[in-house]
């Protein structure tokens, strides 16, 4: 498009103001505070909105209250538009009219009228005014680079916006050197875990240690259980050494005592059995022999003569007479025993007579006679009365009275003192009554008795007469012969006893003589004087006596028996004893007692030599092999005690070692318990992933840059060709040929001066980079221009270059303005006329 | 006879992937390994299996964590305690270096050394079966080994165990006991036991080769049920059965949403669609998001909010758990409409380099996990549409007037 007019209502010191614009070139010439950036600003709002009111930049409200905006006119694609702004919101109320077809257009209408550029890229590119060529000059070469680099883009404002938007963001998230950064700090943060983890690996080398510790202890204590093993069968051998020690030494004993008996020719069984019969009869023999000899001794010795011995054979004649007599007297003496029996039984049965006739006197024959006469009356008269049958009554009678006598008298007696009232009475007379009855009976009985026959009364009146001079009165007459003969017992017994007595009496003085004749002999011991008055212990006495003669006699038999015996037995010996000799000779010993010793020799050796082989077999071969190896039994208890004290010493070690793996097995455990590293490892992945993402963003970012960069690059240096050529002839002009080209070599831009040498961008003067910087942008503007139409505003572009010549200057723009409108500003321009008028407006200082 | 064949335990490894999440699923989450590993011993005892083979990568060495080899040899100790003996060669991650002293491994434990060696054991049917490896000394392996694995002829049976990759391209470029099929079909043995690579796979039928994969995933791209093989072999047939062990898995879900959805209809969408699957594991779910969506969504989207609050929707629960959300779209218009389209074609292509990404992250990438993350084409494709989104979004809030 080309801007024909503009009208400003008002906008900053203009109001009302009407300004026409050529096509071309326009000049605008002012002071400063002219009005010059006004028109720029004008031109840019107009066309692209008014800043809002938060924004940065100027925004020309105009004083008074006058409207504010304006009108511009332009012409594109040869129709003429007319685009009204005036103040509104959003950059205020905007219109649009196409006055040639008079249609009504709005703003996306004009965004396509002038795509694709906007406003930044108008701002940045065709808007030269305002400072930003000065900006230029106060950028730094690397700066000024990067900017004529970029320039080349389309749209590079907006892609310049984002690409430093895509920076930021990517600084934000990571800075190569930075600290507060995300990715920075979460990769700090991974570090932290990555030591957390490698001191966890610490703990897994602790921990193989500990496997390595756990392994040794275990060997060593295997090593040390066998050991111990080893040494509990050592032990164990020793021991049995130990044990079999005492047989072993009695088998040595027994073997070297097996050794050192010299033995001679072996004496069999039988030999010995006769031996021993042989010797056994010679001892015996000459045990009998000494036996006699002891028994004869013992006779002289013990057997002296007793005291009667002596008296005997002193007195030997009346001894042997009184002994002959002793037989005698012995009779004597039980006759006199008999005899004194006999009167004692005739003694008493006296007295149980004497007791039965009491004083009765014997009958003579006369009166004898008379009685039994008599006797026989009484019974033949008693027999023809009855009554004297009564008379046996009358006893019975008599007896029967004086029971009713007794009987009254106790009844009487008795009721009176025991009974009382009625009883006493009935008693007491029943008593009386009883009386009165034994009274009547007694007088009835005599009464009888005076009834009997004269006859009878004469018989029994002699009978009582005799009774009394008898004195039988105590006695029945039943009972009188019976007294009688009684009496002439006692009579005859008395006779017998006096017999007796005079018998006894003489053979007791025979004893009596006879006991002193002993007595005479006898010495005055008690005893012998017992045995004096008692023939039985005399008896005895001699009996004893005898024995001792006796046994005298049969011990000297018996001493001629045993002298005899002894000399027989002598004999005997001294037979046995030459067949011993024979023996002896035939069996080559000397005496028995060699025979004997050798003969025990040889059964001790073959005891011993049984012991030594049942020795031998309890130990065996390898036993006594072992044993041999040691002097005494001390040799093999020191060595079970060094065993016991090696073996103790190893399970105190072993003790230890368990303990130590007790202790790293609990270290073990407590590691395993320990699962923080499983964590941590997820978490670290975790942590990596995060980053990753966050990496991704920034790579994103940073990529997004870079790919705005290398595709604005790519344009760039597609349009470099066109850009460089406007370039080298604006760069031409400005310089006045000191330079022929410019190009880009190996992506730096590169000034070829007249005589070929050629200069980096970096490498120029300020002022020469200034003035390349000022032909790049015109050029690019230019070439931009091609795509959408817009007027190039340039702020007095050349004050700041010294040695640009007005002419130059003019000749630039005319060159410039070939292609694109160009609407200049400048506060001082001394013209040629060469130029319309019309192309200059002054202004005046407002 | 009747093995299981395991790999790739990884006991120590972390999930990769998660940034934040409940503290009962991280709960979950920590005893994951251990679960699949509790189920494997399981179903090894409960079938009865005459041995296990454990082919490599059971930890990373350079974890060194204590707990987790300890839990192994208790699993491994039930193990020994009826009598069911265990293989276990070391692999890429967990090798050996004799000088570091070992654990005590349980009595039926066979570890393999560093050269090929064979094992023979007795079945209890009395058949014997020779089991050959090695393990690796160190983090790397070259050298093809397989011509040292021998079969033992006095055995009914032979099994090899290899943790390697496939050969391919250059040699040199192959790090992990190299080998190719045709060598293990050679070799003469009725199956080979494989272990690095953490899926299931075959790798031919006329010999078992098999890749028994890992038991428990740790990242999205370990996807899939995951677990361990059961392997009937008789002289006549081989049967393989895989068994599951893994008690979390990753998977993917996409909606379809257009530029009106609102924030909380997609929420919704998302929320529903993840409820979708019903299983008794842990499911951690990356929600694609398949259309453009209006610009306050695609803000939510860019810096996180969207994700928290579809995460909030499933703090209580421990069956799911979304851990991030992608836009899959390509942005199919031109940012710069006034620029050409080779200017624009022409500065993807050179800007989106490994080498160019590598020198833009400078120093970062001297940490490896970053690197190693972002030299992954998937992410640098990622990147790239994030970029062209972004600047699209910002080009249109900006240039309103240019649109």
């Amino acid at each position: 498009m080309k801007i024909t007019k503009l009208r400003i209502y008002g906008f900053g010191k203009f109001i009302d103001q009407t300004i026409l614009i050529d096509e071309k070139l326009q000049i605008i010439v002012g002071p400063n505070e002219s009005g010059k950036t006004t028109i720029a600003r004008f031109i840019h709002d107009l066309l692209f909105g008014f800043p809002t009111r938060k924004s940065a930049l100027n925004r020309y409200v105009p004083k008074e209250s006058s409207r504010y905006g304006g009108e511009l006119y332009f012409s594109n694609s040869e129709n003429n538009y007319l685009l009204i702004r005036t103040s509104g919101k959003r950059g205020g109320d905007f219109s649009l009219k196409n006055l040639t077809t008079e249609e009504e257009l709005d703003a996306d209408d004009f965004q396509r009228l002038i795509d694709p550029i906007n406003e930044t890229i108008f701002y940045q590119v065709f808007d030269l005014s305002d400072d930003k060529l000065n900006q230029a000059f106060q950028m730094s070469q690397s700066e000024l680079a990067n900017r004529i680099r970029v320039i080349g883009a389309v749209g590079s404002g907006d892609w310049a916006e984002l690409i430093g938007e895509y920076d930021e963001e990517a600084a934000r998230l990571y800075k190569v050197r930075g600290r507060k950064q995300p990715i920075v700090v979460k990769l700090h943060e991974l570090n932290q875990f990555e030591d957390q983890i490698a001191h966890k690996k610490r703990d897994f080398t602790a921990y193989q240690n500990l496997l390595l510790k756990k392994r040794n202890l275990n060997s060593e204590n295997q090593q040390n259980q066998q050991q111990i093993d080893k040494l509990t069968q050592e032990l164990e051998k020793f021991r049995n050494l130990a044990s079999s020690w005492p047989a072993y030494e009695r088998l040595h004993q027994i073997s070297k005592k097996i050794a050192s008996q010299n033995l001679r020719e072996r004496i069999d069984e039988d030999a010995w059995q006769k031996f021993g019969v042989m010797k056994g009869q010679i001892s015996q023999l000459e045990s009998t022999t000494h036996q006699l000899y002891q028994k004869q001794k013992e006779f002289n010795e013990k057997h002296p003569q007793s005291e009667l011995m002596v008296i005997q054979q002193q007195n030997k004649v009346i001894w042997n007479q009184l002994v002959s007599q002793l037989p005698e007297m012995t009779q004597i003496t039980s006759e006199i025993s008999d005899l004194k029996k006999n009167a004692q039984s005739l003694q008493e049965e006296q007295s149980s007579f004497e007791r039965d006739v009491k004083t009765a006197i014997p009958f003579d024959e006369a009166t004898n006679e008379e009685v039994v006469e008599l006797l026989n009356q009484q019974e033949q008269l008693v027999k023809n009365r009855p009554v004297e049958k009564s008379r046996l009554r009358q006893s019975e009678k008599k007896q029967t009275n004086t029971i009713f006598y007794l009987l009254g008298i106790l009844v009487t007696a008795g009721s009176l003192l025991l009974f009382h009232g009625g009883f006493k009475f009935v008693g007491t007379v029943v008593g009386i009554l009883l009386l009165i009855a034994g009274y009547l009976s007694t007088q009835k009985s005599n009464l009888q008795l005076s009834k009997s026959p004269d006859d009878l009364i004469q018989v029994q009146n002699r009978l009582t007469k005799i009774a009394e001079e008898f004195q039988l009165s105590d006695f029945p007459q039943s009972q009188w012969f019976i007294v009688q003969s009684k009496l002439e017992s006692l009579m005859e017994n008395q006779r017998k006893l006096d017999n007796l007595s005079q018998k006894i009496k003489s053979n007791e003085s025979l004893l009596d003589d006879y006991a002193n004749s002993w007595k005479r002999l006898l010495p005055a011991h008690e005893e012998n004087k017992a045995a004096v008055g008692n023939l039985f212990e005399l008896k005895q006495l001699l009996d004893n006596l005898q024995q001792e003669s006796q046994s005298m006699m049969d011990e000297n038999n018996r001493t001629q028996l045993l002298a005899q015996q002894k000399s027989d037995t002598n004999e005997q010996i001294v037979i046995v004893q030459s067949k011993m000799q024979k023996f002896l000779e035939e069996h080559h010993r000397a005496t028995a007692s060699q025979f004997e010793a050798d003969y025990q020799k040889q059964e001790v050796v073959a005891k011993d030599q049984a012991t030594q082989s049942i020795l031998k077999s309890e130990l065996s071969d390898s036993v006594i092999e072992k044993l041999e190896q040691y002097t005494d039994l001390a040799a093999i208890t020191d060595n079970i005690s060094q065993i016991k004290g090696n073996m103790s010493q190893l399970a105190e070690t072993n003790q230890t070692i368990i303990q130590q793996l007790a202790d790293v097995n609990s270290q073990i455990n407590i590691m395993m318990g320990d699962t923080k590293l499983e964590e941590l490892l997820q978490k670290q992945a975790s942590l990596q992933s995060e980053i990753n993402e966050l990496v991704f963003s920034w790579l994103t970012a940073v990529l997004s840059s870079k790919l705005i960069t290398l595709v604005l690059d790519l344009a760039v240096s597609d349009r470099q060709p066109e850009i460089l050529k406007l370039t080298n002839n604006y760069f031409k002009i400005l310089t006045e040929n000191r330079y022929n080209e410019v190009k880009f070599i190996d992506d730096q831009l590169t000034l070829i001066r007249k005589d070929s040498r050629s200069f980096n961008i970096i490498e120029l003067s300020k002022g020469t980079a200034q003035q390349l910087y000022l032909a790049i942008s015109f050029a690019f503007a230019v070439v931009i221009s091609k795509q959408a139409n817009l007027p190039l505003l340039i702020d007095d572009a050349f004050v700041n270059f010294d040695d640009v010549r007005k002419d130059t200057a003019i000749q630039l723009l005319n060159k410039l303005s070939q292609n694109i409108q160009v609407i200049y500003f400048t506060t001082n321009f001394s013209f040629s006329s060469e130029l319309i008028s019309n192309q200059i407006m002054t202004l005046k200082r407002q | 006879m009747k093995f299981i064949h395991a790999a790739d335990l990884h006991l120590d490894s972390p999930f990769l992937g998660l940034k934040t999440a409940p503290a009962s699923i991280w709960k979950l989450i920590y005893s994951s390994s251990e679960r699949a590993t509790i189920n494997l011993i399981d179903r090894a005892i409960s079938e009865q299996v005459d041995f296990i083979l454990l082919v490599g990568d059971l930890f990373d060495r350079e974890t060194q964590n204590i707990q987790a080899q300890l839990f192994l040899r208790n699993q491994l100790e039930r193990l020994d305690e009826v009598d069911i003996p265990v293989f276990i060669s070391w692999g890429n991650h967990d090798y050996s270096s004799e000088s570091r002293p070992e654990i005590d491994w349980p009595s039926n434990v066979t570890v393999f050394d560093s050269q090929v060696s064979s094992h023979k054991i007795q079945l209890k049917s009395g058949e014997q079966v020779a089991i050959s490896g090695f393990s690796y000394r160190t983090r790397w392996l070259n050298e093809d080994l397989i011509s040292n694995f021998v079969p033992d002829k006095n055995a009914e049976f032979n099994i090899a165990m290899l943790h390697g990759g496939e050969k391919t391209g250059e040699i040199r470029n192959n790090h992990y006991a190299p080998f190719t099929v045709g060598e293990l079909t050679a070799a003469g043995f009725d199956y080979w036991a494989l272990g690095h690579i953490h899926q299931f796979q075959k790798l031919a039928s006329s010999v078992p080769i098999y890749y028994s994969g890992t038991i428990q995933g740790r990242n999205h791209n370990e996807d899939g049920t995951k677990g361990a093989l059961l392997v009937n072999l008789t002289h006549t047939e081989t049967k393989v059965n895989f068994i599951e062990t893994d008690v979390i898995t990753w998977q993917k879900i996409s909606i379809s949403v257009d530029e009106k959805s609102s924030i909380a209809e997609i929420l919704e969408l998302m929320a529903d669609k993840i409820k979708e699957n019903i299983s008794d594991k842990l499911a951690l779910i990356s929600v694609e998001i398949e259309n453009q969506v209006g610009n306050t969504e695609e803000t939510a989207i860019q810096n996180g909010t969207l994700l928290e609050r579809l995460q909030d929707m499933f703090s209580r629960q421990t069956s799911y758990w979304p851990y991030e959300i992608k836009e899959v779209i390509q942005p199919n218009e031109r940012v710069f409409s006034e620029v050409d389209n080779k200017f624009w074609q022409a500065s993807e292509a050179q800007l989106f380099t490994d080498d160019v990404i590598t020198e833009t992250a400078g120093t970062l990438f001297s940490n490896a996990f970053i690197a190693n993350h972002f030299h992954d084409q998937k992410v640098q494709s990622e990147l790239k549409q994030a970029v062209l989104r972004n600047i699209k979004q910002k080009a249109g809030h900006k240039g309103g007037q240019s649109e």
